[in-house]
Protein backbone atom coordinates (compact mmCIF):
# COMPACT_ATOMS: atom_id res chain seq x y z
CA UNK A 1 0.00 0.00 0.00
CA UNK A 2 1.31 3.26 -0.82
CA UNK A 3 2.78 5.47 2.11
CA UNK A 4 -0.34 8.04 3.62
CA UNK A 5 1.15 11.21 4.39
CA UNK A 6 -0.51 13.76 6.60
CA UNK A 7 0.55 16.93 4.13
CA UNK A 8 0.97 16.62 0.36
CA UNK A 9 1.62 19.14 -2.19
CA UNK A 10 2.52 18.06 -5.95
CA UNK A 11 3.79 20.45 -8.18
CA UNK A 12 1.92 22.87 -6.14
CA UNK A 13 1.24 26.65 -7.60
CA UNK A 14 -0.69 29.29 -6.29
CA UNK A 15 -0.75 32.86 -7.93
CA UNK A 16 -2.04 36.44 -7.32
CA UNK A 17 -2.87 37.71 -10.78
CA UNK A 18 0.61 37.13 -12.03
CA UNK A 19 2.12 37.29 -9.28
CA UNK A 20 3.36 33.88 -7.75
CA UNK A 21 2.82 33.18 -4.26
CA UNK A 22 3.68 29.39 -4.26
CA UNK A 23 5.42 27.86 -7.18
CA UNK A 24 6.14 24.14 -7.95
CA UNK A 25 6.47 22.53 -4.42
CA UNK A 26 5.99 19.30 -3.60
CA UNK A 27 6.37 18.14 -0.25
CA UNK A 28 5.07 15.35 2.18
CA UNK A 29 4.84 15.96 5.53
CA UNK A 30 4.39 12.37 8.02
CA UNK A 31 2.70 12.03 11.21
CA UNK A 32 3.96 12.58 14.22
CA UNK A 33 6.58 15.53 13.77
CA UNK A 34 6.91 18.89 14.84
CA UNK A 35 7.44 20.77 11.50
CA UNK A 36 8.51 24.75 11.58
CA UNK A 37 7.43 26.72 8.27
CA UNK A 38 9.74 29.40 8.37
CA UNK A 39 10.94 31.95 5.93
CA UNK A 40 11.44 35.69 5.81
CA UNK A 41 8.07 37.88 5.33
CA UNK A 42 6.34 37.23 1.88
CA UNK A 43 7.71 33.99 1.23
CA UNK A 44 4.63 32.26 1.05
CA UNK A 45 3.94 30.32 4.54
CA UNK A 46 0.32 31.56 4.66
CA UNK A 47 -0.38 31.20 1.22
CA UNK A 48 0.77 27.53 1.94
CA UNK A 49 -1.18 26.90 5.42
CA UNK A 50 -4.76 28.51 3.62
CA UNK A 51 -4.63 26.35 0.46
CA UNK A 52 -3.94 23.55 3.13
CA UNK A 53 -7.20 24.66 4.90
CA UNK A 54 -9.39 25.37 1.65
CA UNK A 55 -9.45 28.51 2.46
CA UNK A 56 -7.83 29.18 -1.16
CA UNK A 57 -7.37 27.05 -4.36
CA UNK A 58 -4.26 25.93 -6.27
CA UNK A 59 -3.69 27.81 -9.64
CA UNK A 60 -1.87 24.49 -10.53
CA UNK A 61 -1.29 21.22 -8.94
CA UNK A 62 -2.49 19.76 -5.96
CA UNK A 63 -2.41 19.97 -2.09
CA UNK A 64 -4.02 16.74 -0.06
CA UNK A 65 -4.57 16.16 3.36
CA UNK A 66 -4.57 12.51 4.44
CA UNK A 67 -4.65 11.49 1.20
CA UNK A 68 -7.98 14.26 0.42
CA UNK A 69 -8.43 17.40 -0.83
CA UNK A 70 -9.05 20.40 1.43
CA UNK A 71 -12.74 20.44 2.02
CA UNK A 72 -15.58 19.18 5.28
CA UNK A 73 -13.73 15.92 5.73
CA UNK A 74 -10.60 17.25 5.71
CA UNK A 75 -11.82 20.21 8.68
CA UNK A 76 -12.73 17.30 10.74
CA UNK A 77 -9.38 16.54 11.51
CA UNK A 78 -7.06 19.89 10.84
CA UNK A 79 -6.85 22.21 13.64
CA UNK A 80 -6.00 25.72 12.25
CA UNK A 81 -4.93 28.74 13.77
CA UNK A 82 -5.44 31.66 11.31
CA UNK A 83 -2.69 34.97 11.87
CA UNK A 84 -5.42 37.20 12.11
CA UNK A 85 -7.85 37.91 15.11
CA UNK A 86 -11.08 35.64 14.13
CA UNK A 87 -12.65 35.94 17.68
CA UNK A 88 -16.11 37.62 18.11
CA UNK A 89 -15.42 40.56 20.27
CA UNK A 90 -18.98 40.36 22.19
CA UNK A 91 -18.62 36.53 23.46
CA UNK A 92 -16.72 35.88 27.05
CA UNK A 93 -13.89 33.10 26.58
CA UNK A 94 -16.03 30.16 28.09
CA UNK A 95 -19.08 31.33 25.23
CA UNK A 96 -15.93 31.19 22.85
CA UNK A 97 -14.77 27.73 23.90
CA UNK A 98 -18.75 26.28 24.18
CA UNK A 99 -18.76 27.75 20.20
CA UNK A 100 -16.15 25.37 19.15
CA UNK A 101 -17.06 22.70 20.77
CA UNK A 102 -20.57 22.64 18.64
CA UNK A 103 -18.39 23.02 15.55
CA UNK A 104 -15.71 20.38 16.18
CA UNK A 105 -16.33 16.64 17.81
CA UNK A 106 -12.96 16.32 18.49
CA UNK A 107 -12.61 19.61 21.24
CA UNK A 108 -12.13 18.73 24.48
CA UNK A 109 -13.39 21.15 26.79
CA UNK A 110 -11.87 20.37 29.85
CA UNK A 111 -8.50 20.64 28.94
CA UNK A 112 -9.32 24.27 26.93
CA UNK A 113 -10.17 25.24 30.51
CA UNK A 114 -7.31 24.17 32.04
CA UNK A 115 -5.24 25.92 29.43
CA UNK A 116 -7.47 29.12 30.57
CA UNK A 117 -6.28 29.10 33.68
CA UNK A 118 -2.74 28.02 33.36
CA UNK A 119 -2.23 30.80 30.88
CA UNK A 120 -4.02 33.51 33.78
CA UNK A 121 -6.88 33.88 31.71
CA UNK A 122 -10.36 34.69 32.92
CA UNK A 123 -13.72 32.38 31.41
CA UNK A 124 -16.09 35.53 32.21
CA UNK A 125 -13.98 38.05 30.43
CA UNK A 126 -15.31 39.18 27.29
CA UNK A 127 -12.94 38.96 23.86
CA UNK A 128 -13.60 42.78 23.14
CA UNK A 129 -11.65 43.79 26.60
CA UNK A 130 -8.82 41.52 26.03
CA UNK A 131 -4.89 42.70 24.97
CA UNK A 132 -3.80 41.74 22.03
CA UNK A 133 -1.65 38.93 23.29
CA UNK A 134 -4.49 37.51 25.46
CA UNK A 135 -6.78 37.24 22.65
CA UNK A 136 -3.84 35.37 20.59
CA UNK A 137 -3.13 32.94 23.85
CA UNK A 138 -7.21 32.23 23.40
CA UNK A 139 -7.00 31.69 20.06
CA UNK A 140 -3.90 29.08 20.47
CA UNK A 141 -6.00 27.55 23.11
CA UNK A 142 -8.83 26.89 21.08
CA UNK A 143 -6.67 25.51 18.39
CA UNK A 144 -4.88 23.29 20.85
CA UNK A 145 -7.98 21.85 22.68
CA UNK A 146 -8.83 19.56 19.55
CA UNK A 147 -7.87 16.06 19.36
CA UNK A 148 -6.70 16.61 15.85
CA UNK A 149 -4.06 14.66 13.32
CA UNK A 150 -3.05 17.97 12.35
CA UNK A 151 -2.48 21.21 13.62
CA UNK A 152 -1.24 24.47 11.09
CA UNK A 153 -0.57 27.02 13.44
CA UNK A 154 0.05 30.38 11.51
CA UNK A 155 2.47 32.62 13.60
CA UNK A 156 1.14 31.80 17.05
CA UNK A 157 3.80 33.82 19.30
CA UNK A 158 4.63 36.93 17.03
CA UNK A 159 2.23 38.96 18.85
CA UNK A 160 3.30 37.98 22.85
CA UNK A 161 6.21 38.69 24.65
CA UNK A 162 8.80 36.68 25.10
CA UNK A 163 7.69 35.07 28.47
CA UNK A 164 4.55 34.19 26.99
CA UNK A 165 6.13 32.96 24.05
CA UNK A 166 7.47 29.75 26.16
CA UNK A 167 3.78 29.57 27.73
CA UNK A 168 2.50 29.33 24.19
CA UNK A 169 5.19 26.88 23.57
CA UNK A 170 4.58 24.41 26.29
CA UNK A 171 1.30 24.49 25.82
CA UNK A 172 1.70 23.64 22.25
CA UNK A 173 4.03 20.71 23.41
CA UNK A 174 1.85 19.92 26.46
CA UNK A 175 -1.61 19.96 24.02
CA UNK A 176 -1.06 18.60 20.78
CA UNK A 177 -2.30 14.90 20.50
CA UNK A 178 -0.48 12.10 20.26
CA UNK A 179 0.83 11.22 16.75
CA UNK A 180 -0.35 14.24 15.30
CA UNK A 181 1.89 16.48 13.10
CA UNK A 182 2.31 20.79 14.10
CA UNK A 183 3.05 22.90 11.83
CA UNK A 184 4.09 25.97 13.18
CA UNK A 185 5.18 29.08 10.68
CA UNK A 186 7.15 31.85 12.10
CA UNK A 187 9.97 33.69 11.53
CA UNK A 188 11.17 33.77 15.18
CA UNK A 189 13.02 30.60 14.61
CA UNK A 190 15.61 31.44 17.76
CA UNK A 191 12.25 30.88 20.02
CA UNK A 192 10.54 27.87 18.74
CA UNK A 193 13.62 26.00 17.42
CA UNK A 194 14.26 23.43 20.46
CA UNK A 195 10.88 22.22 19.90
CA UNK A 196 11.30 21.28 16.11
CA UNK A 197 11.38 18.06 14.36
CA UNK A 198 12.35 19.11 11.03
CA UNK A 199 12.59 22.71 9.35
CA UNK A 200 10.83 23.98 6.07
CA UNK A 201 12.63 26.59 4.70
CA UNK A 202 10.32 28.73 2.24
CA UNK A 203 11.53 31.49 0.18
CA UNK A 204 9.65 33.38 -2.69
CA UNK A 205 7.33 30.63 -2.78
CA UNK A 206 9.80 27.83 -3.37
CA UNK A 207 10.70 25.49 -0.65
CA UNK A 208 14.87 25.48 -0.13
CA UNK A 209 15.20 23.22 2.41
CA UNK A 210 13.65 20.37 4.62
CA UNK A 211 15.79 18.66 7.20
CA UNK A 212 15.90 17.69 10.32
CA UNK A 213 16.92 20.14 13.44
CA UNK A 214 18.81 17.50 14.98
CA UNK A 215 20.70 16.91 12.10
CA UNK A 216 21.52 20.40 11.41
CA UNK A 217 23.04 21.38 14.44
CA UNK A 218 24.62 17.87 14.17
CA UNK A 219 26.45 17.94 10.88
CA UNK A 220 26.43 21.61 10.19
CA UNK A 221 27.31 22.65 14.23
CA UNK A 222 24.90 25.64 13.90
CA UNK A 223 21.66 26.22 14.98
CA UNK A 224 18.67 26.60 12.99
CA UNK A 225 18.44 30.49 13.44
CA UNK A 226 22.15 31.08 12.06
CA UNK A 227 21.67 28.61 9.43
CA UNK A 228 18.57 30.27 8.47
CA UNK A 229 20.34 33.72 8.43
CA UNK A 230 23.42 32.05 6.37
CA UNK A 231 20.66 30.99 3.60
CA UNK A 232 19.17 34.07 3.38
CA UNK A 233 21.61 36.60 3.68
CA UNK A 234 21.36 39.07 1.18
CA UNK B 1 7.73 27.31 32.70
CA UNK B 2 11.77 26.20 33.52
CA UNK B 3 12.58 25.55 30.19
CA UNK B 4 15.83 24.27 30.10
CA UNK B 5 18.75 26.29 28.71
CA UNK B 6 20.37 24.36 25.67
CA UNK B 7 23.14 25.73 23.24
CA UNK B 8 21.62 25.87 19.61
CA UNK B 9 24.46 24.80 17.89
CA UNK B 10 25.06 21.38 19.16
CA UNK B 11 22.63 18.12 18.85
CA UNK B 12 19.93 18.63 21.33
CA UNK B 13 19.51 14.74 22.16
CA UNK B 14 23.06 15.03 23.77
CA UNK B 15 22.27 18.26 25.95
CA UNK B 16 19.42 16.04 27.57
CA UNK B 17 21.18 13.13 28.07
CA UNK B 18 23.99 15.27 30.13
CA UNK B 19 21.44 17.25 32.10
CA UNK B 20 19.75 14.11 33.11
CA UNK B 21 23.18 12.66 34.01
CA UNK B 22 23.85 15.94 36.45
CA UNK B 23 20.31 15.44 37.72
CA UNK B 24 21.09 11.49 38.63
CA UNK B 25 24.62 12.51 40.01
CA UNK B 26 23.01 14.72 42.16
CA UNK B 27 20.83 12.60 43.37
CA UNK B 28 17.32 14.08 42.06
CA UNK B 29 16.62 10.72 40.51
CA UNK B 30 17.80 8.06 42.95
CA UNK B 31 18.55 4.51 41.60
CA UNK B 32 15.49 2.87 41.03
CA UNK B 33 13.66 5.71 40.26
CA UNK B 34 11.20 6.59 38.00
CA UNK B 35 11.83 9.47 35.77
CA UNK B 36 9.53 11.50 34.06
CA UNK B 37 7.67 10.26 30.54
CA UNK B 38 8.86 11.13 27.14
CA UNK B 39 6.19 14.01 26.64
CA UNK B 40 6.57 15.16 30.31
CA UNK B 41 10.41 15.90 29.93
CA UNK B 42 9.62 17.52 26.41
CA UNK B 43 7.07 20.19 28.47
CA UNK B 44 9.68 20.47 31.15
CA UNK B 45 12.66 21.23 28.95
CA UNK B 46 10.80 22.70 25.99
CA UNK B 47 12.20 20.74 23.66
CA UNK B 48 10.53 17.71 20.92
CA UNK B 49 9.63 14.34 22.31
CA UNK B 50 11.08 12.86 19.37
CA UNK B 51 14.95 14.09 20.67
CA UNK B 52 13.70 13.37 24.50
CA UNK B 53 12.71 9.68 23.29
CA UNK B 54 16.42 9.77 21.35
CA UNK B 55 18.07 10.77 24.65
CA UNK B 56 16.68 8.51 26.38
CA UNK B 57 17.16 5.20 24.30
CA UNK B 58 20.77 6.74 24.56
CA UNK B 59 21.01 6.68 28.51
CA UNK B 60 19.28 3.11 27.94
CA UNK B 61 21.99 1.77 25.88
CA UNK B 62 24.13 3.19 28.03
CA UNK B 63 22.84 0.85 30.94
CA UNK B 64 21.69 4.37 33.25
CA UNK B 65 18.17 3.74 32.34
CA UNK B 66 15.70 0.82 32.28
CA UNK B 67 12.80 0.52 30.98
CA UNK B 68 10.07 -1.74 32.23
CA UNK B 69 7.48 -2.80 29.90
CA UNK B 70 4.55 -0.34 29.93
CA UNK B 71 5.83 1.42 33.09
CA UNK B 72 7.85 4.13 31.80
CA UNK B 73 11.89 4.54 32.57
CA UNK B 74 13.57 3.81 35.84
CA UNK B 75 17.03 4.82 37.08
CA UNK B 76 19.23 1.52 37.06
CA UNK B 77 18.94 0.14 40.17
CA UNK B 78 22.93 0.40 40.65
CA UNK B 79 24.48 1.61 44.19
CA UNK B 80 27.48 2.52 43.02
CA UNK B 81 25.66 4.40 39.44
CA UNK B 82 24.99 7.92 41.87
CA UNK B 83 28.46 8.04 43.06
CA UNK B 84 30.33 6.74 39.48
CA UNK B 85 28.27 9.35 37.70
CA UNK B 86 29.24 12.32 40.48
CA UNK B 87 32.33 11.26 40.07
CA UNK B 88 32.43 11.02 35.92
CA UNK B 89 30.54 14.42 35.69
CA UNK B 90 32.57 17.00 38.19
CA UNK B 91 35.86 15.26 36.73
CA UNK B 92 34.46 16.61 33.44
CA UNK B 93 33.76 19.53 35.04
CA UNK B 94 36.84 19.80 36.56
CA UNK B 95 38.94 19.35 33.08
CA UNK B 96 36.98 22.00 31.47
CA UNK B 97 37.57 24.29 33.99
CA UNK B 98 41.35 23.74 33.34
CA UNK B 99 41.55 24.06 30.23
CA UNK B 100 39.65 27.59 30.45
CA UNK B 101 42.07 28.69 32.70
CA UNK B 102 45.13 27.04 30.82
CA UNK B 103 43.74 29.01 28.00
CA UNK B 104 44.05 32.15 29.76
CA UNK B 105 48.07 31.55 30.47
CA UNK B 106 47.35 30.61 34.13
CA UNK B 107 50.02 28.00 35.63
CA UNK B 108 49.09 25.49 37.76
CA UNK B 109 50.23 27.52 40.72
CA UNK B 110 47.58 30.10 40.08
CA UNK B 111 45.02 27.80 39.32
CA UNK B 112 45.69 26.91 42.55
CA UNK B 113 45.18 30.14 44.34
CA UNK B 114 42.60 31.08 42.50
CA UNK B 115 40.16 28.26 42.87
CA UNK B 116 41.12 28.24 46.73
CA UNK B 117 39.83 31.84 46.37
CA UNK B 118 36.74 31.11 44.92
CA UNK B 119 36.32 28.47 47.48
CA UNK B 120 36.32 30.54 50.16
CA UNK B 121 34.05 32.79 48.73
CA UNK B 122 31.40 30.84 47.37
CA UNK B 123 28.39 30.93 49.92
CA UNK B 124 27.20 27.39 51.03
CA UNK B 125 30.43 25.29 49.98
CA UNK B 126 30.98 22.33 51.94
CA UNK B 127 34.35 21.63 50.70
CA UNK B 128 36.35 20.07 48.10
CA UNK B 129 35.51 16.55 46.75
CA UNK B 130 39.33 15.35 47.27
CA UNK B 131 38.96 12.67 44.58
CA UNK B 132 38.25 15.47 42.36
CA UNK B 133 38.81 18.68 43.65
CA UNK B 134 35.70 20.06 42.42
CA UNK B 135 33.62 21.89 44.80
CA UNK B 136 30.90 20.40 46.44
CA UNK B 137 27.60 22.49 47.53
CA UNK B 138 25.24 21.34 50.78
Amino acid sequence: MERQFILECNNLTKLYGQKPALLDVNLKLCLGRIVGLLGPNGSGKTTLIKLANGLLTPTSGEILIDGMKPGVETKKIVSFLPDCDFLAGWMTIERAIEYSRDFFSDFRTDAAKEMVARLGLDLKQKIRTLSKGNREKVSLILAMSREAKLYLLDEPIAGVDPATREYILETILANYAENSTVVISTHLIADVETILNDVLFIREGRIDLYRSAEEIRETEHMSVDALFREVYKW
Amino acid sequence: MNTWKFDPEKPLFRQICDRLCDEIARGAYPPGSKVPSVRELAVIAGVNPNTVQRALSELEDEGILVSRRGDGRYVADNGTLKDSMLLERSRTATTEFVRAMKDLGLDDAMIRESLEKALTEAPGTKGVDAASGTAVYS
